[in-house]
């Protein structure tokens, strides 16, 4: 009885192999294996290991009658029938378990359709993946003007470059009437070389090439002229003719480059010749398909000294000072961001709607982790109620099911019920469009919503939600053996502890949403609280002031200042959590200048008084001084900065362009809170520098001197339309984004805490069944229906205690993640983290008591009595 | 006439085991195939095809004949049942009558 063969390989396969086939294998094996005696060891091995491995079948395998795959279609309209029965049985159940997981489809569904949205921007740009953005530094706005047509001759793997100027307000006449028209472009004619579009009348080359052309979009067009092709047409604009050269296609929704109309750009020196340090437009370059951006970049410092020197010489610097200023202060000169990434790495590139990547990513994982939830709502659901599975399951494996049999049976189950909570998800998801676009600030439609890609993206979350709701009850219930099943001796409580594990994710998920909502209230409470520094209660703005005109400017103020209630009138660069601030380059006049770029306001010495800014040193401008002109009022974070006792200190912008400051003020917000304290600067206005607002303070009946500042602008001008608007909700308004943050979180939370009740209350009424007899019981040894409470609350608490403590930290962490990015910030104290969990608890405890009081109050005789 | 349900190798399997009458177990048929048809199959497939035959009823397996090449391990030998020769029958039947007819054109093509 030797075995000349290795005994390892046999062993394996005694290992593998069903004992009733492996006598006669082995023998077989062996036989084959004497014969190729002849061979050398190495390969009569692998010859008997490549017959052995033949034997690597279902046949073969030990244990595995059970999964020997034999459905048919026969049987799937069993487990159908089956279902349909459960389903019908436990009405309730099944209607706690699909309305759960149709909540979840409906999230995943929204949030699925949105965050395609956001990562689809661009996309249809033909050019896409080789149209770059020009930025300044690293990241800024505004390029010279000359940069696009330059790069365009001096690197042949630049192809074609176009500047792009936006236009926010447009106002001419269209058939004798007044229109405003916003969102416009001003673009060099190569804009359709670099930004193909679609052409309803008129063709890229003579859209945009003569002076003073438009390009209309098709719904524009529409719009104004029905019905007609306005190729041709003359229309007054800004106190200019244009002809309308062409009309093209809408630009899709999901672009960072918007546009209803585009004009060309204007012939004048600005233009045309500019100044390299003067940063005026936005500049888009297509690379040829196979450039690297990189090597381009590169080229870059080679590019500034050629051109940038002389410019900057004549503004008295240095173009090494330059440079390495440059890089200190943005890390690079110029940089080449592809366009697609402008939406949600760059938002602030974007003349569209700006998007966030860190929302973005969020929103995904909360939607993952409410259908978590909802599955596990029903894993847990399922296994409890198994109990009542057992006569069911027993009586079929005594009738010679097989387990995998079984496991489908569950698998169809889970497979209905997550068919079910697709459709009532998807039909709730249409009813419920409207209400998620406000909160989003997008316009999704139904298509957008029944797209392909959603629906094949919902029908695979369908399906893997199916399997992991399955998979569970599936091997567990299929595995109980029979002897117990039928005798109805509870074995199937099993892994208390896993649905204990289930219970505590859930309430951890919840409480770390709830935790997020109250965090983000608080703190846009908070910067909603803060002093901003001035006063804008009653100031009323005025915008538009250098439609006027220089004459007609002085006349409006003296009509503004004649109306009663009118305290004081300023012109002003900007308006306060509004528009107009910029920061502009002030050096200091000492040995070694150094460089600021504070935020910008020109303004008059009204000023002061209309916002009620503090000064704490110096003065206010004197309106008849003419050295007042060139004084400047600083605040005090710049003053600080400055160093020392800044009164009478000088700051230049160049030869020539010398200022002295007046005094200092208390700094005061001119623009969202969430940012750290700028360094600010006002001068005294100079007429060309786009003094274009009115900042009025009012007294008394607000609304009604409105409406005679408006009647006093159209009595000087009668043909642009009047802008104006009251500045004291300006602060509030700047926080909707936030808002929306906070109203996101708060909805989920309500949805998770919606699934994790409706998990618990079943869980709570599995385990009142199970100690049904205990507790009949405890009450026949003196037990009262408190101590009863009690006890089953105690357990429960526990587990969600446990589950807060977790979710808790994690919220703590993301919170404080979230809160980095703001200046003024609230602190994440303990009895802010405390409120969910408390909220929470109190939850738990009474959903708890009231059913295990129903429990407790009843008579235990009838649990005693034997059936 | 009843209908078979046969794969072409256990067909195959199947007239072997009648062919060895009762001598058949794994390498032997393994060997016989490859002696009457030129045709190199491995053992596992033999195997398996003794299997099903028997499950589907046109085999009878019995034990015997450990010898020491095996290691002292037992054959496990298949006769053919009489099931099995019915369905050797018919197939047989079958695939005449077919064959009848067939046109002669089609079997003996003319030449041209």
């Amino acid at each position: 009885m030797e075995i000349k063969a290795p005994k390892w390989m046999f062993r394996l396969l005694r290992w593998f192999c069903k004992p009733e086939y492996a006598d006669f294998i082995e023998g077989d094996l062996l036989e084959l294996y004497d014969r190729s005696e002849a061979d050398n060891k190495n390969f009569r091995n692998i010859k008997l290991a490549y017959n052995m491995s033949g034997f690597l079948r279902w046949r073969y395998l030990k244990n595995t009658e059970d999964f020997y795959p034999q459905s048919s279609i026969g049987m799937i309209k069993n487990y159908f029938k089956v279902t349909v029965r459960n389903i019908s049985k436990n009405k309730l159940f099944t209607s706690i378990n699909a309305f759960g997981l149709s909540l979840a489809m409906l999230c995943c569904l929204l949030i699925t359709t949105f965050v395609r949205w956001e990562f689809s921007y661009d996309q249809h740009l033909a050019n896409a993946d080789h149209t770059y953005y020009v930025a300044n530094g690293s990241s800024g706005r505004w390029t010279p003007p000359l940069m696009g047509s330059t790069l365009v001759r001096d690197y042949p793997e630049v192809e074609q470059a176009v500047r792009i100027a936006a236009i926010t307000s447009f106002v001419g006449e269209i058939d004798n009437n007044m229109v405003s028209i916003d969102q416009g472009l001003m673009a060099d004619s190569t804009f359709f070389e670099v930004f193909p579009q679609e052409f309803i009348y008129g063709t890229p080359n003579t859209a945009l090439t003569a002076p003073n052309t438009m390009v209309l979009t098709q719904s524009l067009a529409e719009n104004y002229f029905p019905g007609e092709n306005p190729l041709g047409k003359t229309l007054v604009f800004e106190d200019e003719k244009f002809e309308v050269k062409a009309v093209v296609a809408d630009p899709p929704g999901n672009t960072s480059l918007p546009f209803k109309f585009i004009i060309d750009l204007p012939r004048i020196p600005e233009v045309t010749q500019g100044n390299w340090t003067g940063n005026m437009f936005f500049t888009y370059v297509k690379l040829s398909q196979n450039a690297d951006p990189a090597t381009l970049e590169g080229k870059f410092p080679d590019f500034v000294y050629r051109y940038f020197t002389s410019d900057v010489e004549s503004f008295g610097g240095n173009i090494d000072d330059y440079v390495s200023d440059r890089y200190a202060s943005s890390g690079a000169l110029f940089s080449l961001i592809p366009i697609r990434n402008i939406h949600l790495d760059y938002p602030h590139l974007s003349l569209g709607k700006a998007g966030k990547l860190s929302n973005v990513i969020v929103i995904s994982i909360i939607a993952l982790l409410i259908l978590l939830v909802a599955s596990i709502n029903y894993v847990n659901m399922t296994t409890a109620r198994a109990g009542n599975r057992l006569k069911e399951v027993g009586v079929r494996k005594v009738l010679g099911s097989l387990r995998s049999q079984l496991a489908n049976q569950f698998f169809m189950e889970s497979s209905l019920l997550t068919a079910i909570a697709l459709v009532v998800g998807l039909i709730g998801a249409i009813l419920l469009l409207p209400f998620f676009n406000e909160l989003t600030q997008r316009s999704f439609e139904i298509s957008d919503l029944l797209s392909l890609q959603s629906l094949l993206i919902l029908f695979g979350l369908g399906v893997v939600t199916a399997l992991f709701s399955g998979v569970y009850p599936a091997v567990y219930i299929s595995s109980i053996k029979v002897i117990n099943a039928l005798k109805g001796s509870g074995g199937v409580s099993g892994s208390f502890s896993l649905r204990k594990v289930l219970v505590v994710f859930q309430f951890a998920v919840t409480v770390f949403l709830l935790a997020m909502t109250v965090i983000v209230f608080f703190q846009v409470n908070h910067m909603k609280s803060i002093d901003p520094g001035i006063n804008t209660s009653k100031t009323y703005a005025v915008k538009n002031a250098n439609t006027l005109g220089i004459e007609r400017i002085n006349s409006f103020k003296d009509e503004l200042m004649s109306i009663s209630g009118v305290e004081s009138v300023s012109r002003s660069s900007m308006i306060p959590a509004v528009s107009g601030l910029s920061d502009w380059t002030y050096r200091t006049v000492e040995d070694v200048p150094r460089r600021f770029g504070p935020m910008h306001v020109m303004t008059d010495e009204h000023f002061v008084d209309v916002l009620d800014i503090e000064l704490i040193e110096g003065r206010n401008f004197r309106s008849a001084s003419a050295s007042d002109s060139t004084g400047v009022l600083i605040n005090e974070t710049f003053a600080k900065m400055i160093g020392g006792d800044v009164l009478g200190k000088k700051l230049t912008r160049g030869p020539g362009h010398n200022f002295t400051i007046l005094g200092v003020f208390k700094d005061f917000h001119a623009t969202s809170v969430k940012r750290a304290m700028n360094p600010m600067i006002i001068r005294y206005l100079e007429e060309g520098y786009g003094i274009d607002n009115f900042l009025i303070k009012m007294e008394g009946n607000v609304p009604a001197l409105a409406r005679d500042v408006e009647k006093a602008w159209y009595s000087i001008k009668d043909d642009y339309p009047f802008e104006g608007i009251f500045i004291d909700q300006s602060f509030e308004n700047l926080y909707q984004a936030e808002n929306r943050f906070g109203r996101m979180f708060s909805i989920f939370s309500i949805v998770t805490i919606v699934i994790s009740i409706l998990g618990l209350v079943s869980l709570v009424s599995f385990v009142l069944e199970k100690k049904y007899k205990e507790i009949a019981i405890r009450k026949v040894l003196g037990a009262d229906t408190t101590n009863i409470t009690k006890l089953i609350n105690r357990d429960f608490l526990k587990l969600v205690l446990f589950g807060s403590l977790i979710g808790v930290p994690i919220s703590f962490y993301y919170g404080m993640t979230w809160l980095e990015e703001f200046a003024e910030r609230i602190e994440l104290g303990w009895m802010l983290l405390a409120g969910p969990i408390f909220v929470v608890l109190l939850l738990t405890l009474i959903l708890v008591t009231v059913q295990t009081i129903k429990v407790a109050a009843s008579n235990p005789v009838d649990a005693l009595k034997q059936e | 006439m009843e209908r078979v349900q046969l794969g072409e190798f256990e067909e195959l399997v199947l007239l072997i085991c009648a062919i060895m009458n009762g001598e058949s177990y794994g390498v032997s048929v393994m060997d016989e195939i490859k002696e009457q048809t030129d045709r190199k199959v491995n053992i596992s497939a033999v195997h398996t095809a003794l299997d099903r035959l028997e499950k589907k009823g046109f085999l009878n397996s019995s034990i015997g004949g450990a010898t020491q090449e095996r290691g002292g391990r037992s054959k496990r030998y298949f006769h053919v049942t009489n099931l099995g020769i019915q369905a050797i029958e018919i197939n047989r039947q079958v695939r005449n009558e077919l064959y009848d007819k067939i046109p002669t054109a089609v079997l003996k093509p003319s030449k041209l």
